[in-house]
């Protein structure tokens, strides 16, 4: 290895190669690994970090390590809130870390925004806000997480600022991936310099490709994604049903008439992604526990003020007609926040609902479970009889729900946003624990909840959906599995990329 | 602390990396968004969470103490940013006295030997100029002498004899009756024992100064040095309250009007140990506009602000990296359009210095004072 890290020393310069016992343990781990009690996924430390530059860099890193066998993982800009970035065994590879690669430059004539993959949705977002334009996509974690792990934009459904415009994946317009054979690819929008900010076009239409695969294809060192016009005027509304199936409905009616902008249906316990963009989380963290029954679809309008105007009154006696109660303006309050969501700035977390959600964890405390369905009864079932698992387990252990952290929600989002995705669900039911693992006496009863709403998802026939590195939603689908083998076999054959992450150590 | 202690404390952090970006509504150019000096520098475990996980490795038996983690702990300046942004929202990790605790248990033989000089001069005071003060009326309450309000001798102030002079000069012109313990120094105590994880050394000193505040009746004690003021406020028991001397001038300005200064627009740097550390934002910027200053803030200002580099040691520890961390604020002062940074704090003012560009200028608030008030420099010898 030392005669490794002296070539990696010239690439990219001896000061941005570590291989110290610091380095190794710093990116050994991620939320989803812990140093003991609670892992999903055991911690596994790469032999040497490095911090490339430029593209360029990263050609030659890739080009040495398909030449010497060594496994190559990725990390955005060093925050662990996406998962993917730990070498898929202990002491094996080489991690990217792509904090020097920062660079954020806005072209107002094509309208995209190009950012290299350091680079954190929080410097994106004051860029947009400075420039007067919104964009959509969507990144989990925090303010500081990195704009996007290089292979793995997060496919939130960005909320708000939705639907219209399709999920986050919908808004990458292009990339610059630098593949196993050492090639830079560039896709869609960055293909040339004179294209516009279409999403698959003109360059090759290979801009999703990476999404999942965990640098698993290739490493992206740059991406362009749409921008859009600050509207004149963007709005909200929350509106409650009796039961899922009614909130369902009413949603549908709405989403026919393409009213709103992003609206979400949100199950029982389903406060918490409403919550997401909050400012005021600690009210809102103990409204999510009081209010586990509630079904709810939020929604926002953005564009002129007759608009907004127009499709919130529409909207309303449309969720009316399906039972659905308009929530008071004290409630909404609770929820401030979305309407900067929607005018396309606020695209991460708040950082105060990110302390709700992650406080006190000693690997962060997320624990996820959930999937895709096929009909909205089988989703219904789920969620409703989830939940009575989940209360089940929260009366037998008092101190668990009246804890300020764990928490838990299930949200079921209907129509384009998973049939932009493939069309391979119309509904989809995800259920995400927060756990306190300072409390570490709670990591039983939340596996209890895990392992019952594990089995229902069996009993019920689902596809599985999640967050975790064995858990991509394609890779739990054996034809979409399948036929990522044989692109990962065709793109990697030497399989050096991501070993043990989206892919397995085998292959 | 115990290792559980510091294993509880640590584990708060998940690397969320929200510490390493200053709130959004504060910082509307994303050039100036990241904040902490050593990440933004060195990126990677020299970002806070990097030191969260040396307490973590440590605490757990995963990290054994050798110089590569030395190198990262004492790369930090101790500027209290990440602790204060993480403390904003409902997840606080307590970064301050993580580190803290860190570098009171790192061996010995890693701990650099600048940082423990620094800390043995803090401890005994040595050769000392405060007889300067005599010259401009200042009570010497280690004999006989009283005095409500006295000046506590730093330091970096006990053998500077010019900065005893242009402080002298203030408050003779103001008009106040101020001591200071002048033949008998106190500790010139300050942060500096704490960057060196010599904390007992402290405590033990702040105790000799609060038996002898008591001792002397002394109701308000001012402090030149904000490293020096942090500490008093924090760890002192005696009740006296401990002010910063640019509360002093900002009274001063209230009641005797400077000469106007032939100043362009000016920049502030808000020192770590003044503003977070003490929350003393108003009174320099009260100080500047008192001078009729035009004041050009910087996107980090008051609790966003961002470190000069010096903090923590650094300026005794490692001085090319705290001039590579000035560097990153210099870019930020040039942003302003300002030629002349304001400082109020001795190590702020040194470590801007390096890498000062060439058509600005920095100058210590007490300087720009005196100036105002027609110190020339010539009353030093009298």
């Amino acid at each position: 290895m030392k005669e490794t890290v002296k070539k990696l020393q010239k690439i990219v310069g001896s000061e941005w190669v570590r291989t110290d016992s610091l380095t190794q343990y710093f990116y050994s781990s991620d939320v989803m690994t812990y140093f003991g009690q609670g892992a999903l996924y055991p911690s596994n430390k790469p032999l040497a970090v490095v911090y490339p530059g430029s593209a360029k860099e990263v050609q030659a890193v890739i080009n040495l390590a398909r030449k010497e066998e060594i496994p190559l993982y990725a990390i955005g800009g060093g925050t662990v809130l996406l998962i993917g970035s730990i070498p898929g065994k202990n002491d094996i590879g080489i991690t990217f870390d792509f904090h020097r690669m920062q660079k954020i430059t806005v072209d107002k004539e094509r309208m995209v925004v190009r950012a290299q993959p350091g680079a954190t949705g929080l410097q994106v977002s004051q860029l947009m806000r400075e420039m007067d334009f919104g964009y959509r996509p969507y990144f989990g974690g925090s303010p500081g997480t990195s704009l996007f792990v290089p292979y793995q934009v997060f496919t939130g459904q960005n909320k708000m600022a939705g639907y219209q415009d399709g999920m986050g994946i919908n808004c990458a317009a292009g990339m610059e991936m630098v593949l196993a054979s050492g090639e830079i690819l560039r896709t869609g929008s960055m293909a040339h310099k004179q294209s516009p900010g279409w999403p698959h076009g003109p360059g090759p239409a290979l801009t999703y490709l990476p999404f999942f695969a965990n640098a698993g294809y290739g490493i992206v060192t740059e991406m362009e994604f749409r921008l859009f016009p600050t509207p004149q005027e963007v709005g909200s509304l929350w509106v409650t049903f009796p039961t899922l199936s009614s909130a369902c409905t009413a949603m549908y009616e709405v989403m026919k008439k393409e009213y709103a902008c992003g609206a979400t249906v949100m199950g029982p316990g389903c406060w918490t992604h409403a919550l997401y963009s909050s400012q005021h989380w600690q009210e809102g963290a103990h409204f999510v526990k009081a209010t586990q029954d509630i079904n709810l679809i939020g929604m926002s309008f953005r564009g002129s003020k007759a608009k907004v105007a127009f499709e919130r009154k529409a909207c309303i006696r449309i969720l009316e007609q399906h039972s659905g109660a308009v929530m008071p303006d004290w409630m909404v309050a609770i929820l401030d926040g979305h309407e900067a969501n929607a005018a396309g700035w606020q695209q991460c977390n708040s950082p105060k609902i990110c302390g709700t959600f992650n406080g006190k964890s000693d690997s962060g405390g997320i624990f996820v479970s959930g999937g895709v369905f096929d009909s909205l009864e089988k989703l219904e079932d789920y969620m409703d009889r989830g939940m009575k698992a989940y209360q089940q387990v929260c009366r037998d252990n008092p101190e668990f729900l009246s804890h300020p952290h764990p928490t838990v929600r299930l949200y079921a989002s209907c129509g384009q946003t998973y049939l932009s995705m493939g069309g391979h669900s119309n509904a989809a039911g995800e259920v995400i624990f927060v756990v306190d693992y300072a409390r570490r006496e709670f990591l039983p009863m939340v596996g209890a909840i895990k392992a019952q709403f594990d089995a229902l998802m069996q009993e019920i026939g689902m596809a599985p959906l999640g967050v975790g590195r064995d858990k991509r939603t394609w890779t739990e689908c054996p034809a979409h599995f399948s036929m990522a083998q044989i692109i990962k076999k065709a793109a990697d054959p030497q399989g050096f990329l991501a070993p043990g992450v989206a892919f397995p150590l085998s292959e | 602390m115990t290792k559980q202690e510091l294993l509880d404390k640590a584990l708060s952090c998940n690397r969320c990396g929200t510490c390493r970006g200053v709130t959004q509504d504060a910082v509307p150019n994303a050039d100036f968004s990241t904040q902490c000096p050593s990440g933004m520098t060195l990126f990677g475990e020299y970002e806070p969470a990097g030191l969260m996980y040396i307490a973590r490795g440590i605490a757990q038996g995963d990290l054994q103490w050798n110089k590569d983690l030395a190198k990262v702990l004492y790369s930090c300046t101790l500027c209290g940013y990440c602790d204060d942004l993480c403390s904003r929202g409902y997840r606080h990790t307590p970064a301050v006295t993580i580190l803290e605790e860190l570098r009171k248990i790192v061996p010995q033989e890693l701990k650099p030997r600048s940082l423990q000089k620094a800390a043995a001069a803090a401890e005994v005071p040595k050769q000392h100029k405060l007889a300067v003060l005599k010259n401009y009326g200042v009570i010497d309450v280690s004999g006989s002498g009283t005095a409500d309000t006295i000046l506590f001798a730093d330091t970096t102030l006990i053998a500077n004899s010019s900065k005893l002079s242009e402080i002298g000069f203030l408050i003779k012109t103001s008009g106040r009756k101020l001591g200071c313990f002048i033949d008998e120094p106190l500790p010139p105590v300050e942060q500096a024992l704490i960057n060196g994880g010599q904390q007992d050394v402290l405590e033990r000193c702040v105790a000799r100064i609060d038996r002898r505040l008591k001792q002397k009746g002394i109701k308000k004690v001012v402090c030149y040095n904000p490293e020096s003021l942090s500490v008093l406020k924090r760890f002192s028991r005696s009740g006296v309250p401990f002010v910063s001397i640019t509360q002093l001038y900002a009274e001063m300005l209230k009641k005797k009007s400077p000469k106007k200064l032939k100043l362009s627009a000016v920049t502030y740097q808000d020192p770590c140990h003044l503003g977070r550390y003490a929350q003393e934002y108003s009174a320099p910027r009260q100080v500047i506009a008192g001078l009729g200053l035009t004041l050009k803030e910087m996107w980090r200002s008051r609790n966003n602000s961002l470190c000069c580099g010096a903090g923590g040691g650094m300026l005794a520890v490692n001085p090319q990296l705290a001039k590579r961390y000035a560097a990153n604020r210099w870019e930020e002062v040039s942003a302003t359009g300002a030629k002349t940074l304001i400082t109020a704090c001795p190590y702020c003012n040194a470590n801007f210095r390096q890498g000062k560009p060439k058509d600005s200028k920095i100058m210590d608030l007490t300087s720009l004072m005196a100036q105002a008030y027609g110190y020339t420099g010539k009353e030093a010898g009298k």
